[in-house]
């Protein structure tokens, strides 16, 4: 169960560079995401941990050992794939069974290991089945007996839960979990579903356009995401943003939006910047009828309001160029054009440069 | 690329039609002293059936998902061991079509047959010409021949259809 350093990878393909500079530190039986939209080079990184391609630069350490031009069978890694890869003219015992087969291990012990596996993943009943006969979540099971049977050190999954069904990706999710704390290898999770990443990751890294943004637990990148993309990015519903901008008048330094004006303090660095971008999470903010609690109210007129399962997602249109989206705890319908009150404690806001998308301060810390 | 461009240099030893090469292929076979004999029908039919076979088969080899061809790398599998165990078996419908194809137009081919053998070594559509005596065609042995001629590619057809619709469907 390694650890598992990445030191300065760099990747290109056809000339196009995939990754740069990849730095990263996978601790010990850990389960880690690395959670980046498509095309973001995640999936390249996973081909690198596994050992299916060679990085033009850089080192990738297991242990302390150099595995860089070590094969997979070498460095002791499994992979679930995205579709599967079950071969399908094997039978589901016949595809768990196949990395033990290569190795030459006996027929019996290889009927114990596979029927011990099968039996952990409840596919026991399924063992004689082609893949075209399985479901969505047994070939997966499949999958995964195939790449735990071998008692690898490392699991790579490749975007795993994409193909199946939403209740059976919930199951897998749980199931993933519970498979990870009671074997304790190293999970690495690479998927493109931020609410992946938040349900299941130990720790978090977050790629884009072939970019480590930021390594972190979920409270961490929810709290303070490196910048504007992980902000947007890594939450359940898109985050708001709105332009502001900081300036002096006297003694005091205020914050002037389309839509709100603050106090501020500690604000060093923003008035640097003077103008700003401004994150507000649809999660922070709440209707004013359900009880008022003090913060800075907004009144918009409703455009859609969109019940998902037991909560509402309210667009409102508040004279912004984006409708201001809302959560609400509940299922709450009314009619389009309806004048809506809102609130938010303007310490949950999220402050960002708007030169290099990053973020400078929380809300918490600079509000008087 | 360099794939596509060996692919292609392959495919063009089918542009040129046939009467445009035979003459040249027929001195070869005479200067080697093997003109008119089985060993050099085959080895032209075998040599001009290249291109049509690795495009068909390349086409078949190109729907096995890439991430097979992944999972057996992290499973171990040698290169070798791989082609026979996942494979050879995953192409077999395809190598079924492709074999029935290339049968059925080289049964039917006749100008190679004419003139690279003809003499000793006779096809069936090789022989047709020869059902002439002076002014008089044998038009009765002519469409027997014919009728005998077509049986075995409709028996071939009806065994690998299942095959052969794929392959024009794809």
């Amino acid at each position: 169960m390694p650890e598992i350093i990445l030191q300065k990878v760099i990747k290109s393909l056809n000339g196009k560079p995939i990754l740069q500079d990849i730095d990263l530190e996978i601790p010990n039986r850990s389960l880690y995401c690395i959670l980046g939209p498509p095309k973001s080079g995640k999936s390249m990184l996973m081909r690198l941990i596994a050992g299916l391609e060679v990085p033009d630069r850089g080192k990738i350490l297991f242990d302390g050992k150099d595995v860089t031009e070590l094969s997979p069978v070498e460095r002791k890694v499994a992979v679930v794939f995205q579709d599967f890869a079950l071969y399908p003219h094997l039978t589901a015992f016949e595809n768990i069974a196949s990395p033990l087969t290569i190795s030459g291990l006996t027929k019996d012990e290889i009927i114990k290991r596979v029927e011990k596996v099968a039996k952990y993943l409840k596919i026991s009943h399924r063992l004689n089945h082609y893949p075209s006969e399985l479901s969505g979540g047994e070939l997966q099971r499949v999958a995964i007996a195939r790449a735990l049977v071998k008692e690898a050190m490392v699991l790579l999954l490749d975007e795993p839960f994409v193909r199946l069904d939403y209740k059976v990706r919930e199951d897998m999710r749980a199931e993933l979990y519970r498979l990870q704390k009671d074997i304790g290898i190293n999970v690495i999770l690479i998927t493109s579903d931020p609410l992946d990443a938040m349900s299941l990751g130990d720790k978090i890294a977050i790629i884009n356009e072939g970019k480590i943004l930021q390594v972190g637990d979920r409270t961490e990148i929810y709290e303070k995401p490196a910048d504007v993309f992980v902000a947007r990015y890594f939450g359940v519903i898109e985050m708001n943003f709105l332009p502001g901008s900081v300036y002096k008048r006297g003694d005091e330094v205020l914050l002037k939006t389309k839509i709100f004006e603050l106090r501020l303090q500690n604000i060093k660095k923003l008035l640097e910047t003077g103008e700003v971008l401004i994150g507000l999470r649809p999660e922070h903010l709440s209707i004013t009828e359900f009880g008022k609690f003090g913060g800075i109210s907004l009144k918009g007129k409703l455009i859609l309001s969109e019940v998902i399962g037991s909560d509402t997602i309210l667009h409102l249109d508040v004279g912004l160029s984006e409708p201001l989206k809302v959560l609400v705890p509940e299922i709450y319908r009314k009619h389009e054009g309806t004048e809506i009150e809102v609130e938010f404690n303007p310490e949950a806001l999220y402050f960002f440069s708007l030169k290099d998308n990053k973020l400078i301060a929380r809300g918490g810390d600079i509000i008087g | 690329m360099n794939d596509e461009r060996s692919f292609f240099i392959l495919l063009t030893l089918r542009m040129l039609p046939p009467f445009a090469v035979v003459l040249p292929i027929v001195s070869y076979w005479v200067f080697f002293g093997l003109a008119d004999t089985f060993f050099a029908l085959i080895w032209t039919y075998t040599i001009f059936s290249i291109p049509l076979t690795v495009w068909l088969i390349k086409g078949f080899v190109d729907e096995i998902p890439k991430s097979i061809d992944d999972a057996a790398r992290v499973d171990g599998y040698s290169f070798w061991r791989m082609f026979r165990r996942i494979l050879i078996p995953l192409l077999g419908a395809g190598l079924a079509a492709t074999t029935a194809l290339v049968w059925l137009f080289l049964w039917n081919e006749f100008l190679f047959a004419l003139k690279v053998a003809g003499g000793n070594v006779v096809t069936y559509t090789a022989h047709l010409p020869q059902l002439k005596l002076g002014q008089r065609t044998l038009w009765n042995v002519f469409a027997a021949m014919g009728v005998i001629g077509s049986i075995p590619p409709i028996i071939i057809l009806i065994l690998f259809r299942r095959y052969i619709i794929r392959l024009y469907l794809r």
